[in-house]
């Protein structure tokens, strides 16, 4: 089961920014990105985050590392808060945690050749000589795919595909053998058949080196495809939370349910009709109560009297919403019925 | 995909094709050369009689000679001497100071970038000849003061496009994930991002070498600049009285002037050029 | 489903664009055959560097130097667009055929209204009076599905959210009611929520207005949900083309067959996928033959001639001498089912 302590744990965590005037927002105020957020990545798993823009799960991202400070709310990684740490043992503790970006255009510094770029994070963190550090950069070259390594070391990013620049920032990642890897979105960029390499790369790394990965996307098929459990943001909180197959084949949640009923394959077995225009509306966030139930089609009075907790939907499920109390608790109705604005009939499924 | 030849070949082709840029190039190192070579090439010491007074160019001496006798051509190779030197190290020392005050203004932001830029807008706004007449009635008029004096006067116009390069390439993910594996800031500063920002500082800096010699000659035309070396911009205010009759005086020190700012500012623009393209291939 | 006339709307002949660059000429598109009927939904999936963006740039003959079209035809209502001025192509261009692209706000004016976007294209084309051309506008957005249209109208495009940034730009598009709409990535930089809202709406307008399709698109599924045929674009080719349904469920080139196979879907449980091995050709140094044997577990000596696309269904083409033998009925699969 899980070992005592959990390799990485947020712990209420709440990031706000000052926020910009726009059409309908007051001029002065603040942008909650994430609204007490609190999860937990054990050793040795996949963690998925989904959401779409504005959930917070980038922000989230940066959190987990402590590279933003968090408003409130504490990151534990391996037991120690990283807000109380000095900077020389923050330092330390970084051998110990990666990230990986989604834009391989923009995740290696142009000016920096590949030997030099994964030859970093030895020179930080260990005492090796430099010809020690020439033959793990060459090892990691082979480990992600990259061979000839002597030919892949000596050039820089822009002579590089795609592919392989992710192939090398996943290498800087894994250098150390890191045990926590947060990955933002890191294959959102590429091409579908370079996708599936990287995908099976993440994995094959996570079976030989035991890493944690806290996966962030917007693409469920993709986090469904990594993830041992997965948390669903929306609007800076997470709304539901699962083992992946529960979660998306089963979602309890009504925004997880739009999710999962929006994706293409979907569209083209024609299980579904469309949202009608209820979404995609830039409008005043109302804080009270449910944050989606300007949305949701089965919001009920008491969605806008208090905010719903997580309410267990089944084991080790959850999901933030007031219909797993009642009597009925929907089985993904979108999938089999008519989201519409006007009329909420519908019948349950089979 | 489409495959490139190596970054820096297609660069220099670039700067190749500019034709105009290559000409500066050739310019420049011709008057680099002339200006290394003086005591060889000069026939006669450039501040000592020689020669009849305003005598016109012939074989004796090709720029013919000044109201004191003494050889214009000469005069001329090691004024171009002084007149590279003061230009090149005051660029340099204006670039280094620009560099720093831009860096940390641009990576720390906040408090040190709003002091950093009161004290840029600062000397942005002192007229230069008035500083320059002040350092040098207070240290007195050598090379080093009037090359100090340029170097700290120009600097403000680096530092504001460092800043800039600095304040936009902070957030970059390359520097995120050098923050993530545990780099300082001040490997920040000096290995992930000043690298990428200095292709403009590059340019300018070109540019104000051309703009350091002018303001150096005429630093030098108002009498500022060491009586003790030769000067271009000296050779043409002391050839002010004899313009009609000795035109040699004025006209040889004026062209290589004009041809050694103009070589500058050809490079700076073929550097600008080459800068550029590099980003749209 | 769709009514479909008799004539083509869109037809492509023997299409080359080429990029003419300093030191290599990169034919992006290489030798493109392509038609669309009234009505239809026609799908171009293929990755980058496959050519889709050029060619429908190309159709809109939006491509610039160093860009240029190099050879075949295309006609649009039977008229060759290649030999039309640009003068001729601006009047073309939105009355009767139109894009839409993957970001809208590069696309948008940032520094007029949307409402008066939607309004020009509406004057120029169609000779509307400014005020006429402002309620059109305005019912238009209504039709979009935005909501309080009069308030959108008066807004400025970073102003507005993502999705609704696209709406206006398929607003713009259809405002004159051109008979063909091209896509190209319509949805790539939307989330999945606004994604299926704005394919419905696609959907919705094009059956509505008995416009014709073409989508261009990396993602299987999308071109899936929304066409009825298919081309699958390879280095600049077409290596397959037929029904939707019959190509995803039993592709016959192999190209199309790994393509599926790493796609990663939600539908299937977790496993390993299958992956295509090395990279797309270098489109500067091509070599003759196919261009996806070095990558294609199924290569023969004889690929290294192009193959022709042979007849495999009804309608439905693949260029792989897989099929060299067999009648149309009777094509082979080109591996194991999924």
């Amino acid at each position: 089961m899980h070992a005592p302590m959990s390799l990485l744990e947020l712990v209420d965590l709440v990031k706000e920014f000052p926020a910009p005037a726009g059409l309908l927002q007051p001029r002065h105020g603040v942008v909650r990105a994430v609204n007490h957020v609190s999860l937990q990545v054990e050793q040795r798993e996949t963690v998925g985050v989904v959401g779409e823009s504005g959930s917070g799960k980038t922000t989230l991202a940066r959190l987990a590392l402590h590279l933003i400070d968090p408003t409130r709310g504490h990151v534990r990684f391996l037991g120690r808060s990283l807000e109380n740490l000095s900077a020389g043992e923050l330092r330390a503790l970084r051998a110990h945690m990666a990230i990986i970006f989604q834009d391989p255009y923009a995740s290696l510094n142009p000016r920096q050749h590949v030997d030099y770029i994964l030859g970093r994070p030895f020179d930080l963190h260990t005492r090796l000589s430099r010809r020690e550090i020439r033959r793990k950069v060459l090892n990691l070259l082979d480990r992600v795919g990259l061979s000839p390594a002597v030919d892949f070391a000596r050039k820089f990013p822009h002579q590089l595909s795609g592919g392989q620049r992710q192939r090398v920032a996943i290498g800087r990642a894994v250098a150390l053998e890191p045990k926590l890897i947060v990955a933002d979105e890191p294959v959102s960029s590429l091409d579908v058949s370079v996708r599936a390499q990287i995908l099976n790369l993440l994995r094959d790394l996570q079976s030989d080196l035991g890493g944690s990965y806290l996966f962030i996307s917007h693409d469920l098929s993709v986090v469904h495809s990594i993830s041992d459990r997965v948390a669903v943001m929306y609007e800076g909180e997470i709304v539901e939370e699962g083992r992946a197959p529960d979660v998306f084949l089963n979602p309890a949640h009504p925004y997880t349910q739009l999710l999962v009923a929006s994706i293409p394959e979907h569209l083209k077995e024609r299980r579904v009709d469309f949202v009608a225009g209820k979404g995609d509306a830039i409008g005043a966030k109302d804080p009270q109560g449910c944050i989606f139930r300007l949305r949701c089609p089965y919001a009920m009075p008491r969605c806008s009297e208090a905010e719903p907790p997580l309410l267990n939907a089944g084991e080790g499920h959850s999901a933030r919403c007031f219909l797993l109390e009642e009597t009925l608790p929907p089985a993904n109705w979108v999938l089999t019925r008519a989201w519409t604005d006007a009329t909420g009939s519908g019948e349950p499924p089979v | 995909m489409v495959s490139m030849a190596s970054d820096r070949l297609d660069a220099s082709a670039v700067f190749a094709a500019n034709r105009l840029a290559l000409l500066g190039l050739v310019l420049i190192a011709l008057f680099v050369a002339l200006a290394v070579l003086a005591p060889l090439l000069a026939p006669y010491p450039p501040l000592k009689g020689s020669g009849p007074a305003l005598a016109p160019p012939r074989e004796a001496h090709f720029f013919g000679t000044d109201d004191l006798g003494r050889d214009v051509f000469s005069q001329v190779l090691y004024g171009t001497r002084v007149s590279l030197l003061v230009g090149l190290s005051s660029a340099t020392i204006s670039g280094i100071i620009g560099v720093l005050v831009g860096a940390t203004a641009g990576f720390f932001g906040g408090i040190v970038d709003d002091s950093l830029m009161r004290l840029t807008d600062l000397f942005q706004v002192i007229p230069r000849i008035f500083l320059s007449i002040l350092l040098v009635a207070l240290f007195g008029q050598t090379l080093t003061v009037t090359t100090i004096a340029i170097g700290i006067l120009s600097w403000p116009g680096t530092a504001r496009i460092l800043r800039a390069e600095f304040l936009s390439k902070r957030t970059a993910d390359y520097v995120t994930a050098a923050r993530s594996i545990g780099a300082g800031p001040a490997e920040l500063i000096f290995r992930e991002i000043l690298p990428n920002a200095l292709a403009p500082v590059i340019v300018t800096s070109s540019l104000l070498v051309g703009s350091a010699i002018l303001l150096e000659a005429g630093l030098a035309f108002i009498g500022l600049s060491d009586p003790n070396q030769v000067s271009l911009g000296r050779m043409i205010s002391a050839a002010l009285p004899f313009m009609r009759d000795a035109w040699w005086m004025s006209v040889f020190p004026g062209v290589v002037l004009f041809s050694i700012t103009l070589g500058f500012n050809l490079i700076g623009d073929g550097l600008s050029d080459m800068m550029n393209p590099r980003l749209r291939r | 489903m769709s009514v479909r006339q008799p004539q083509r709307i869109l037809e492509v002949e023997s299409l080359r664009v080429e990029y003419r660059l300093r030191r290599s000429i990169v034919p992006a598109v290489d030798g493109v055959d392509l038609s669309v009927g009234g009505g239809e939904r026609v799908g171009v999936v293929g990755e980058s560097g496959s050519g889709k963006s050029t060619l429908a740039f190309s159709i809109m003959r939006l491509v610039r130097p160093p860009g240029v079209i190099a050879g075949g035809s295309i006609r649009l209502h039977g008229a060759d667009l290649t030999t039309l001025s640009e003068n001729e192509m601006i009047g073309v261009r939105g009355s009767e055929m139109a894009m839409i692209y993957q970001d809208p706000l590069t696309y948008l004016n940032p520094v007029l209204r949307v409402g008066d976007q939607i309004a020009e294209s509406l004057i120029s084309h169609r000779r509307l009076e400014r005020r006429e051309a402002r309620n059109e506008a305005i019912r238009l957005l209504e039709r979009l599905h935005l909501p309080s249209p009069r308030s959108i109208a008066e807004a400025f495009p970073h102003q507005l959210s993502g999705g609704q940034r696209q709406r206006i730009i398929i607003g713009i598009a259809i405002a004159c009611r051109p008979k063909l709409l091209i896509a190209d990535e319509p949805t790539t930089a939307l989330d999945v929520t606004v994604q299926a809202e704005i394919l419905k709406l696609i959907d919705e307008l094009v059956v509505e207005l008995g416009m014709s399709l073409l989508l261009i698109s990396h993602d299987l599924a999308i071109v899936a949900a929304l066409c009825e045929r298919v081309y699958v674009m390879y280095a600049g080719r077409f290596v397959e083309t037929g029904p939707i349904e019959s190509v995803y469920r039993a592709p016959k080139h192999p190209y199309t067959e790994a393509l599926l196979g790493a796609s990663v879907t939600l539908l299937e449980p977790r496993s390993r996928f299958r992956t295509i091995p090395g990279a797309p050709p270098d489109l500067a140094h091509l070599r003759s033959g196919c261009r996806f044997a070095d990558r294609c577990p199924l290569r023969m000596d004889i690929c290294a001639q192009y193959p022709p696309a042979f007849p495999v269904g009804s309608n439905w083409t693949a260029s792989c001498w897989v099929h060299a033998d067999a009648r149309t009925d009777e094509s082979p699969r080109v591996s194991r089912p999924r």
